[in-house]
């Protein structure tokens, strides 16, 4: 398999302040990455960087093959990235209906594949449809991050960064969405999925990185750092 | 008590041409602001600039041999148009864009600042005098139920109606309208959908500027004249209608402009009545403001404002 992202000695500041001081990283077409680490780490930093949101200070993305930095930040989503922004960043005063279009918006094959794709996430939840045509703002965290995920799938997006989509939310509902995110990506989509919940991200990925100090300190398939001896003790509180 | 009534009706329309203009003005105000936070005190201006081209433009129309008339003025209005849509354009593009990420304090000072240099300008161009708004369609008065419009007032209260109806369709229906609230609402998610958010400012701004223009116009229209410094107290008065409705909100800017208009109207028809001669018609001008303070003090947000205008 090819790979659809790669990174290369990547690093991003705030002002002064180096956030990222080079990570290097690839992703496979098909594959769950995780990307785990401590509050602070860089994680949001780094899916920021990748969704054009932050500017790096050095270092080189491909994705998909093309030159990142060529890219327009709000062409990414038409050329397949799209990202579920830490927080969820629901359109709170449009209607749930109206959010899903929105996620369409860069789309140009026509009103019925978005109908039809609207359908869809209805179908994968069904709270949405109930809710359709309620204001998003009202609804609850869990249906709100169910509504930024579908909105971010209605882009046909190539490779999803989800960031944090468990944050803030009940066990039982995380487990639903993290059930719903398996399905989705095995109908095609690539996902690079950062979260503070290391263990729910290992177990439910194929391949993880851990970032330390704004660089990778360990990478490798999934389950072997779910039984590494210094992740157990950092990030599962073994 | 029929005459009672005749004077009442009277100052409701008044009120309600006043209104008009007032409302299409506090447009611009609220949509910039809705979209950047920005509370563009330059608008004024531009609204100022559309009278006075329009003006000018009318007079080398009629040097030109042009007849008087519906079409010629409508010429008129679309030169004064296009040139506040660029004003605005690169107000937004040179002066706001860079400072967009600066302290909200910052690009609200250099609206202060665009505003004082536009008057100036434009007092250059045209002098400190009054230009008197030529006679380019024939004013005739229209009775309704023994009060008094003139046919070009009441075609003030109707381009308006239409014109606000247009925009509620646009922001409501069309692609650059939702793309338009989105950005409103968050404009770094906003640019996650592929919407080019730079595009959709400018077009805020062009379009506020279009609307100012064509208020600008009504109101030289509805007084036979403009100055170089008509756009100060116009642009604060519907200021303070946008607040009053509540500033960001479309309908609140609608509302709170007619409000403000009717307000101000039968305040100026009454006062003198109300206070034994005491205050006259000439005090008009404070009640905009009365308003707007005892809006700061008693609902800051507005009449239908959700977001609060704390952010300067």
């Amino acid at each position: 398999m090819k790979n659809i992202l790669e990174v290369r000695d990547l690093q991003v500041a705030y002002g002064a302040i180096q956030a990222i001081k080079g990570i290097d990283l690839h992703i496979r077409e098909g594959e769950m990455v995780a990307l785990i680490g401590a509050n602070g780490a860089g994680k949001t930093t780094t899916l920021k960087t990748l969704a054009g949101l932050l500017s790096p200070v050095a270092g080189q993305i491909t994705f998909d093959g093309k030159a990142h930095a060529a890219i327009k930040s709000y062409d990414l989503i038409r050329q397949g990235l799209a990202l579920v922004p830490e927080g969820r960043g629901i359109f709170p005063k449009l209607t749930v209906y109206e959010n899903l279009e929105m996620g369409a918006f860069s789309r140009t094959d026509g009103k019925d594949a978005i109908q039809a794709d609207i359908e869809r996430m209805f179908g994968i939840f069904p709270r949405l449809k109930e809710r359709a045509f309620q204001l998003a703002g009202t609804m609850s965290g869990g249906e709100q991050q169910m509504l930024a995920i579908s909105r971010a799938l209605m882009g046909r997006p190539k490779l999803l960064l989800l960031d944090e989509p468990s944050m803030g939310l009940a066990p039982i509902i995380v487990q639903k969405i993290f059930e719903t995110i398996v399905e989705v990506v095995k109908g095609g989509v690539t996902l690079l999925l950062v979260e503070q919940n290391a263990r729910l991200a290992l177990q439910t990925c194929q391949r993880a990185y851990v970032i330390d100090g704004g660089r990778i300190a360990l990478e490798g398939q999934a389950s072997d750092l779910l039984h590494n001896e210094q992740v157990q003790k950092a990030y599962l509180g073994e | 008590m029929e005459g009672n009534f005749d004077i009442l009706l009277q100052q409701v329309l008044n009120g309600l041409v006043l209104g008009s203009i007032y409302a299409l003005v506090a447009l611009g105000y609220t949509m910039v602001y809705g979209i950047i936070g920005l509370i563009n005190f330059a608008h004024g201006e531009v609204v100022m600039v559309g009278a006075m081209v329009t003006i000018s433009v009318l007079s080398m129309l009629a040097g030109m041999g042009f007849a008087p008339g519906i079409l010629t003025l409508l010429l008129a209005i679309m030169v004064a148009a296009a040139v506040c849509m660029l004003m605005a354009q690169g107000m937004e593009k040179f002066a706001y864009r860079p400072l967009r990420k600066a302290p909200r304090l910052t690009p609200l000072i250099l609206a202060i600042g665009i505003s004082i240099a536009l008057q100036n300008l434009a007092m250059m161009i045209w002098g400190r005098g009054y230009k008197t708004f030529p006679e380019v369609v024939e004013t005739r008065p229209i009775e309704v139920f023994g009060a008094t419009v003139t046919n070009v007032q009441m075609s003030i209260m109707i381009i308006s109606v239409v014109i606000m109806l247009g925009l509620w369709l646009l922001v409501d229906k069309t692609r650059l309208g939702k793309a338009m609230r989105a950005t409103a609402q968050n404009q770094e998610v906003a640019g996650l959908m592929g919407i080019n958010i730079n595009r959709v400012i400018s077009a805020t701004f062009l379009i506020g500027a279009g609307l100012g223009a064509i208020a600008g116009v009504m109101r030289a229209v509805n007084y036979g004249q403009a100055d170089a410094y008509m756009g100060l107290l116009l642009g604060l008065k519907a200021f303070s209608a946008a607040v009053l409705g509540g500033i960001g909100n479309l309908f609140g800017a609608m509302a709170g402009g007619l409000l403000l208009g009717l307000i101000e109207s039968l305040a100026a028809g009454y006062t003198g009545h109300l206070t034994g001669g005491f205050l006259g018609a000439n005090y008009q001008d404070i009640f905009a403001f009365a308003v707007l303070i005892l809006v700061l003090l008693f609902r800051p947000n507005g009449l239908m404002g959700e977001r609060q205008a704390d952010r300067a």
